[in-house]
C-alpha cells in the first residue's frame, strides 16, 4: 500500500478553530478576571501621561466678588512690582520655581492673588537687581503691584528676619490683603539659612 | 475514554497556548527592558546624555543664582564624558546588582578651585565659610541626584533585580512546561497541537496589545525629568513594536505550522492486476 | 404633552448642573473642615485650601468625580481614626498599615479620576485638565538645602488626588 499524504481543509479549519477558541477563552478569562486591574493599572500609568498645552489665558478679576476668575497660567509674567523708594521695578511671574526665580520675581501658588484680600507670597534672589534692595525697606514704604487687572498699592508694615524653615513667619491667611515679600539672607556668598522678610498691607483697588 | 481524551487535550492545549503568551511576553521584556545593551543603545538613540548634561547645568545655574557668585564658578566642572562615565556604571551596577557611589570628588575640587579663582579676582571676603561649604555641597548634590535620578535608581534597584530573576526563572520553567505539555499532547493524546498553540498564542498577544496596550497614553508620559520620559517613550514603544512583530510572527508560523499538520495520511490500496 | 416634556428635560438639564455644582462645593467643603481625629484637631492650612479652591474653580470635577473623592476623604479620615495615632505631620512616620491604605486611596483617585499629575526630580507636578500646569509643589520657601518644610503628603496629596490624607495640626482640643 502507498501511504500519499494529502490537504485536509477539514482539519485546517478544526486547527483554526481550536485556536480561535483557545484565544477567546483567554480573552474572556481576563476580561472577566483582570479587567477591573487592567483598568486600574492603566489609569494610574496615565495619570502621569499628560498632553501639555502652552495656551496663553486672559486673567480677569470679580470685583465684587474679590476673586479671580480666571487665573494666569503658571510660569507667565502676570504682574509688575515697583518699589521707587529702592528703584525697583520687575516683572511676577505666577509659580516660583527655580526657573522662574530667574526671570524676576516669583509668586508662591499657595497664596492668594493681589485684590482678593489674603496673603500673597512672593519669593526673589537677593542679587541681580532683584530683591536684594529689599532689605532697605522700612515702615509705610509704598509697594506697588501692577496687573492685566488692576493695580494694588501697599504698605510697608515691619521686616523680619527668620530661619529659612520657618514656615510660620509665611503662615497664608484669607482676613486682610497682605503681601509678603521674601528672599535669601544675609548677602554675600554661600547657602544661605535665613530668609528676609517684609510684611506689607494693603486694600487699595484702582 | 475518549470524551476525557478531547477534554483534556482542550485543558492542556489551551493552558500550553497560555505558556506561549506568558514565554513571549517575557522574552521580550528580557531582550528590552532586561537587557543592558539594548538599555544603553536606548539611551543612545534618545540623546539622553546630552539632555542630562543640559539639566545638570541648568540646574546648577538656577541654584547659584541666590549664592552671591556668578557663573564663571561654574565654567569647566563636568563635562559631558563625565556624565556618559558615570550613567553607563550606574546601569551596569542595576544590572549586576552592586552598589555603585558616584563620584563626586572630582566636581567638589574643581568648584573650590573656581570659587577661590572668583573670589580673590574680585576682592571678595568670605564671611561664613559653612556657608559657603554649604553652597559646595548643594551644588556637587545636584550632579549626584541628576545621574542617579534623584534617588530612583537606587530605591528600585532591589526590586529591579528581583523582578530580572523572576524573568529568567519565568522563561526557563514556561519552556520546559510547554515542551512537556507538548510531548503529552503529541505522543499521549495524538493531537498535534503545535500550530494550534503558536496561532493561539499570537492571537493573544495581539489582544494584549491593542486592548491593553494601546490604552497606556505612550506618546506622553511625563515622569521625573525630561530626560527619562523620553527613554520611557522611546521604551515603551519599542516594545509595543516587539509585541507586534511576535504576534505576527507567531500567526504565521501558527498558520504554517497548522497546514503541516493537516496534511493526513492517505492510504491507497495497489492496484490488483 | 410637548410643553410638559420639555419641561421635565429642562428641569432635568437644571438638576444634573447644579448636581454637579453641589459636588464640587461639597467636595470643596470636605476638603476645607476642620476634622477631630483621636482628640487632635485637623485642618489643611490656608495655603493648600487656596491650592484646592484653585484647582476646583479652574478645572471642571464631574460629580461622579466629586463624589468619588468625597467618599475617599471620608474612607482616609476613617483609617487615620482606626490607626489611633495623632501626629500626622510626617508620613514616613505612619504606621505602616495606614501608610499602605493612604497609598491605596490616593491610587484609587488617582486611577478613577481625571486628575493629572507627574513627579518631577523632587517636586510633583499637577495639571489642569487642559494640560497646562496647575502648580508645582515643592515646599514653600525656596531654595532651601533641607526638606524640611517639603509638606509632602497634604499640599501633593490634597491637590494631586483631592484626597485629605494629612494635614498640618491646628490645636489639641482640650
Amino acid at each position: 500500500m502507498h501511504k500519499k499524504r494529502k490537504f485536509s481543509k477539514k482539519a485546517f479549519v478544526t486547527y483554526v478553530a481550536i485556536s480561535f477558541l483557545f484565544a477567546s477563552l483567554f480573552i474572556l478569562m481576563v476580561y472577566f478576571g483582570l479587567n477591573s486591574k487592567i483598568v486600574r493599572y492603566t489609569s494610574l500609568i496615565n495619570t502621569v501621561a499628560i498632553k501639555k498645552s502652552d495656551k496663553d489665558k486672559a486673567v480677569s478679576f470679580d470685583k465684587i466678588k474679590k476673586k479671580l476668575t480666571s487665573y494666569p497660567v503658571y510660569g507667565t509674567k502676570y504682574a509688575n512690582i515697583k518699589i521707587s523708594k529702592i528703584d525697583l521695578s520687575l516683572p511676577v511671574y505666577f509659580g516660583d520655581n527655580m526657573e522662574i526665580l530667574s526671570h524676576g520675581v516669583g509668586h508662591y501658588a499657595g497664596s492668594y492673588f493681589p485684590g482678593e484680600g489674603g496673603t500673597i507670597i512672593y519669593a526673589g534672589h537677593n542679587n541681580r537687581g532683584y530683591f536684594d534692595k529689599i532689605l532697605n525697606l522700612e515702615k509705610d514704604d509704598k509697594i506697588i503691584v501692577e496687573t492685566g487687572y488692576g493695580n494694588f498699592e501697599y504698605k510697608v508694615d515691619k521686616t523680619k528676619i527668620v530661619n529659612e524653615n520657618d514656615l510660620s513667619a509665611f503662615s497664608v491667611q484669607s482676613e486682610k490683603e497682605e503681601l509678603i515679600l521674601y528672599t535669601c539672607y544675609p548677602l554675600g556668598v554661600g547657602h544661605k539659612t535665613e530668609r528676609f522678610l517684609v510684611y506689607a498691607y494693603g486694600d487699595n483697588y484702582e | 475514554m475518549s470524551k476525557i481524551k478531547i477534554v483534556l487535550r482542550g485543558i492542556l492545549g489551551f493552558v500550553c497556548s497560555v505558556l506561549m503568551f506568558i514565554f513571549a511576553f517575557l522574552l521580550i521584556i528580557r531582550v528590552t527592558v532586561y537587557n543592558k545593551n539594548y538599555v544603553l543603545k536606548k539611551l543612545d538613540q534618545v540623546n539622553y546624555y546630552e539632555k542630562v548634561y543640559s539639566e545638570i547645568s541648568k540646574d546648577m545655574k538656577n541654584n547659584m543664582l541666590s549664592s552671591g557668585l556668578d557663573e564663571v564658578v561654574l565654567d569647566s566642572l563636568f563635562t559631558e564624558n563625565d556624565v556618559i562615565k558615570d550613567t553607563k556604571n550606574l546601569i551596569g551596577s542595576i544590572y549586576s546588582g552592586s552598589k555603585f557611589e558616584i563620584d563626586t570628588d572630582f566636581l567638589k575640587d574643581r568648584l573650590d578651585k573656581n570659587i577661590k579663582d572668583y573670589l580673590s579676582k574680585n576682592n571678595i571676603e568670605v564671611t561664613d565659610q559653612k556657608a559657603l561649604d554649604k553652597f559646595v555641597s548643594n551644588i556637587v548634590s545636584i550632579y549626584k541626584k541628576e545621574i542617579g535620578l534623584y534617588g530612583y535608581f537606587e530605591n528600585y534597584t532591589k526590586k529591579f533585580v528581583k523582578i530580572g530573576k523572576f524573568i529568567d526563572a519565568g522563561i526557563v520553567i514556561t519552556i520546559f512546561l510547554i515542551i512537556i505539555l507538548m510531548a503529552v499532547l503529541r505522543f499521549v493524546l495524538h493531537r498535534k497541537y503545535l500550530g494550534v498553540v503558536l496561532l493561539s498564542s499570537g492571537m493573544m498577544l495581539l489582544y494584549f496589545k491593542f486592548y491593553i496596550y494601546e490604552q497606556i497614553d505612550m506618546k506622553n508620559i511625563l515622569i521625573i525629568s525630561d530626560s527619562f520620559s523620553k527613554f520611557i517613550k522611546q521604551l515603551l514603544l519599542d516594545i509595543n513594536n516587539y509585541i507586534l512583530i511576535s504576534s505576527i510572527v507567531l500567526l504565521f508560523m501558527g498558520i504554517f505550522f497548522n497546514v503541516i499538520c493537516a496534511f493526513k495520511k492517505v492510504k491507497r490500496r495497489k492496484k490488483i492486476s | 404633552m410637548k410643553k410638559v416634556l420639555l419641561g421635565v428635560v429642562i428641569c432635568l438639564l437644571f438638576m444634573t448642573v447644579s448636581v454637579s455644582a453641589m459636588s464640587e462645593s461639597k467636595l470643596l467643603d470636605k476638603l476645607t473642615a476642620k476634622y477631630d481625629i483621636n482628640g487632635v484637631t485637623f485642618q489643611l492650612s490656608e495655603s493648600d485650601r487656596v491650592l484646592a479652591k484653585r484647582y476646583l474653580d479652574e478645572n471642571e470635577v464631574s460629580s461622579s468625580d466629586a463624589d468619588y473623592i468625597a467618599s475617599k476623604i471620608d474612607e482616609a479620615i476613617s483609617a487615620m481614626k482606626d490607626s489611633g495615632a495623632k501626629d500626622f505631620t510626617d508620613f514616613t512616620k505612619l504606621p505602616s498599615a495606614l501608610k499602605t491604605k493612604l497609598k491605596k486611596l490616593v491610587q484609587d483617585v488617582a486611577s478613577e479620576t481625571s486628575v493629572k499629575a507627574t513627579v518631577t526630580k523632587d517636586n510633583v507636578v499637577i495639571y489642569n485638565t487642559d494640560g497646562s500646569v496647575f502648580a508645582e509643589i515643592d515646599g514653600l520657601v525656596k531654595n532651601t538645602g533641607s526638606k524640611v518644610n517639603l509638606v509632602v503628603p497634604a499640599a501633593i496629596l490634597v491637590v494631586t488626588v483631592g484626597a485629605f490624607v494629612l494635614v498640618k495640626n491646628v490645636k489639641a482640643n482640650a
